[in-house]
């Protein structure tokens, strides 16, 4: 996965959603499993709790007409 | 140290207010399960989830535990807590489905350390809520307990804030002085709706005077049932008073317009100019991040999408702007106050900035805050950035928000920037201004260095940017969910079918037929073409349907506050983002003011007073009620007690 510094200037041009990450021209957010954290406990046991049940967390949090 | 020109800021922070029910896992309501299953009817899902008279009970009750107060005097209620600031509920229309919307302002603050600290501390107050209301809910027939979304958007789109507010001093040109005073007597003239329906209801009231007067038993056969009928229908009164709200907006339209016109385009001119290209392109370290399915993207901020002008008085609507100046409406700090026309010639302003993320980490939350202080300090100086000014601002905001922090936008002379260049240009600028000057109250140095590395992390290594953003921390656990199971143009092809056909339709189907049988039919014709296009696959339905809910969820529950942290607050408790204020000074602020504002008198009075119900309290009074005393403080900077 290229870093920024092997990204040519005529390549720095933002795409949307492509195959691999968002942004992924520009090099900004295509190696973040190179963080030091990325595989870590802590973020495998939140991904675990991310996909319990969900569709009904996401339906739960409707602020509707409430928002300002 | 210099004083007379260190500025006043706080934070208004907008959090949707969940129930949790217990049975189920942290997310899991099983009410929403049965309702999805198709379980579900009115009466039990009535009796399972409490009414938001009930929710609105608990939360205030859980509020006041060993905790003094006063009632806020506030069209909207609430309260004040000892620590200055405030937290009270949206006023709106109830449906059953809504969650509701709590507002919480930080006390008035002189310093970012200080906004930060007591932003953190109203987190810990909200944490402490969500422990509390399980007992609550408990002796009430319910079980659960409340938990706070610290986010800005919600699942159906609707948007909430986190305005930031900050005091700045503008010198009135003479030029702008006569333009201003030319427009005061047609200002004047646009109240003339508000002046009738005023003396009308005076009028009202003298008339029923009279009637009490004239007839009391009467009258109180009246009161009485008047009340009686507010305490059975408590929505009639919810719809009452949203019913006084739009009636003010509707007459205040021709002033709300006029004075709109005059403040952007004389008053606040300076500020709005010099300061939105930083307000556009800070969203790069201080966006929360979010998945946008309309227009396939992760962006880096939850309010540029969704932020539709620059400046204007916001009163009602989805629309919003960089910078509302509803704040000149609702001043009511004296003869020169901003809510009337003299208001336009006060030589200090509150500017408030609405197009901010809420933050929960540090790092975003401290550095908008504590730069854009610096750039106020620079620009109430003389200091132009005028090779900076932006040609369309709405525009670049909403590509830097979706494309990320190299995307170019043009500035007025015809050049194009990327917003990481335009971040540095400003840091130039201000290193340079604040070298050789003499000390703020607070220090810069920290802000300014904090801001270089960020900025440097953005350009030469942005994986490490996970351990101080938002948007970086929840765009790495989203990467962790999605990569692995599939790419992201397939992830967001989906999320537009989902989008398209609604939640509901999602949660309930079992199958990809099943899925389009559910949606009306033009939803459907829709959404097959859609499928068409995107060539997806029918056997992936299931596959990605979960995947779909993954990341919303990821993208929500990152922002949760309560007994059971959210993902934001569990990365931040493992060590893995960065800390700038530590929890004992967190928990200190949750029950002492800010020592150099009035935030400390209000705090004084607050303290005194033993119970919220003897005190009546707002920004700019203090009302005793037992014996009725009358405490103005109308000079935020004004911090002396009467037993100093």
């Amino acid at each position: 996965m290229k870093t920024v510094q092997e990204i040519d200037e005529s390549t720095l041009r933002p795409v949307k959603a492509d195959e691999q990450g968002v942004w992924q021209a520009s090099g900004a957010l295509a190696n973040v499993g190179a963080h030091p954290w990325a595989l870590s406990s802590i973020v495998a046991a939140l991904l675990a709790d991310s996909r319990r049940d969900a569709d009904s967390y996401v339906k739960l949090y409707n602020a509707g007409r409430g928002a300002e | 140290m210099r004083e007379e020109r260190q500025g006043i800021l706080g934070l208004e922070t907008e959090h949707v207010v969940l129930f949790l029910e217990d049975e189920a896992q942290p997310g899991q309501p099983a009410a929403i399960e049965r309702e999805v299953s198709g379980e579900a009817d009115g009466e039990h899902s009535a009796a399972t989830t409490p009414p938001f008279s009930v929710i609105q009970e608990v939360l205030y009750e859980c509020l006041l535990s060993n905790r003094k107060a006063a009632l806020s005097s506030g069209i909207k209620g609430g309260y004040f807590l000892e620590n200055g600031g405030s937290v009270h509920l949206e006023i709106y229309l109830h449906d059953p489905g809504d969650a509701p919307i709590l507002e919480v302002a930080t006390p008035e603050c002189r310093s970012p350390r200080d906004v930060l600290t007591y932003s953190r501390a109203f987190d810990a107050i909200l944490e402490d809520i969500s422990r509390l209301s399980k007992e609550s809910f408990r002796k009430r027939g319910y079980r659960g307990r409340l938990s706070f979304g610290k986010n800005n958007r919600d699942t159906r789109g609707a948007g909430f804030g986190c305005h930031e507010n900050y005091l700045v001093r503008i010198p009135t040109s003479l030029r702008e002085k006569i333009i201003l005073g030319l427009s005061v007597p047609i200002l004047g003239l646009t109240c003339f709706p508000v002046f009738a329906v005023f003396v009308g209801f005076l009028m009202l009231c003298f008339l029923w005077l009279l009637f009490s007067k004239a007839a009391p038993r009467l009258e109180a056969s009246a009161r009485r049932s008047l009340g009686a009928m507010a305490e059975r229908a408590p929505r009639l009164v919810a719809w009452l008073r949203t019913g006084y709200i739009f009636a003010v907006t509707a007459l205040l339209f021709p002033y709300v317009q006029l004075s709109s016109a005059l403040i952007r385009g004389v008053v606040f001119r300076t500020f709005i100019r010099e300061l939105t290209p930083f307000l556009v392109t800070r969203q790069i370290f201080a966006g929360s991040g979010s998945l946008d399915f309309q227009h396939g993207v992760f962006e880096l901020s939850q309010r540029s999408s969704m932020t539709s002008r620059v400046a204007n008085i916001v009163m009602l609507g989805r629309r919003k702007t960089v910078f509302d100046l509803k704040s000149f409406l609702f001043d009511r700090s004296g003869l020169f106050s901003l809510s009337t026309p003299l208001g336009l010639f006060s030589s200090t302003k509150r500017m408030s900035i609405t197009v901010g993320d809420s933050n929960l980490s540090d790092v975003p939350n401290f550095l908008k805050t504590s730069i854009t202080l610096l750039l106020i300090e620079m620009i109430e100086s003389g200091e132009s950035f005028e090779n900076l000014w932006l040609h369309r601002p709405i525009r670049a905001l909403q590509k830097v928000s979706a494309d990320g922090p190299w995307r170019d936008i043009r500035v007025t002379d015809a050049k194009s920037m990327t917003s990481l260049e335009v971040q540095r240009e400003y840091l130039r600028r201000a290193k340079a201004f604040f070298l050789d000057r003499e000390a703020l109250r607070w220090d810069p140095s920290e802000a300014l260095a904090l801001w270089e590395e960020i900025l440097n992390k953005v350009a030469d290594e942005p994986q490490l940017l996970a351990s101080d953003l938002d948007w970086s921390a929840k765009k790495l656990l989203l990467d962790r969910a999605v990569l692995p199971k599939t790419n992201w143009k397939i992830f967001f092809a989906w999320g537009r079918l989902f989008e398209l056909g609604g939640i509901a339709a999602a949660t309930a189907a079992s199958s990809w037929d099943d899925y389009f049988r559910r949606l009306s039919p033009w939803r459907r014709f829709q959404a097959r073409r859609l499928a068409e296009e995107l060539r997806l696959e029918p056997d992936e339905f299931s596959a990605q349907r979960g995947l779909h809910f993954q990341a919303r969820k990821i993208d929500l529950r990152y922002h949760e506050l309560g007994a059971v942290p959210g993902y934001q607050r569990a990365l931040e408790a493992d060590g893995l983002l960065r800390r700038i204020v530590d929890d004992r000074q967190v928990e200190s602020a949750m029950n002492t003011p800010p020592q150099d504002t009035r935030a400390r008198v209000r705090s004084y009075y607050i303290q005194q007073s033993p119970r919220p119900q003897l005190l009546h309290v707002n920004w700019n009074e203090i009302e005793l009620q037992n014996p009725l005393r009358h405490i103005p403080t109308p000079d935020p900077f004004f911090f002396r007690l009467p037993t100093d």
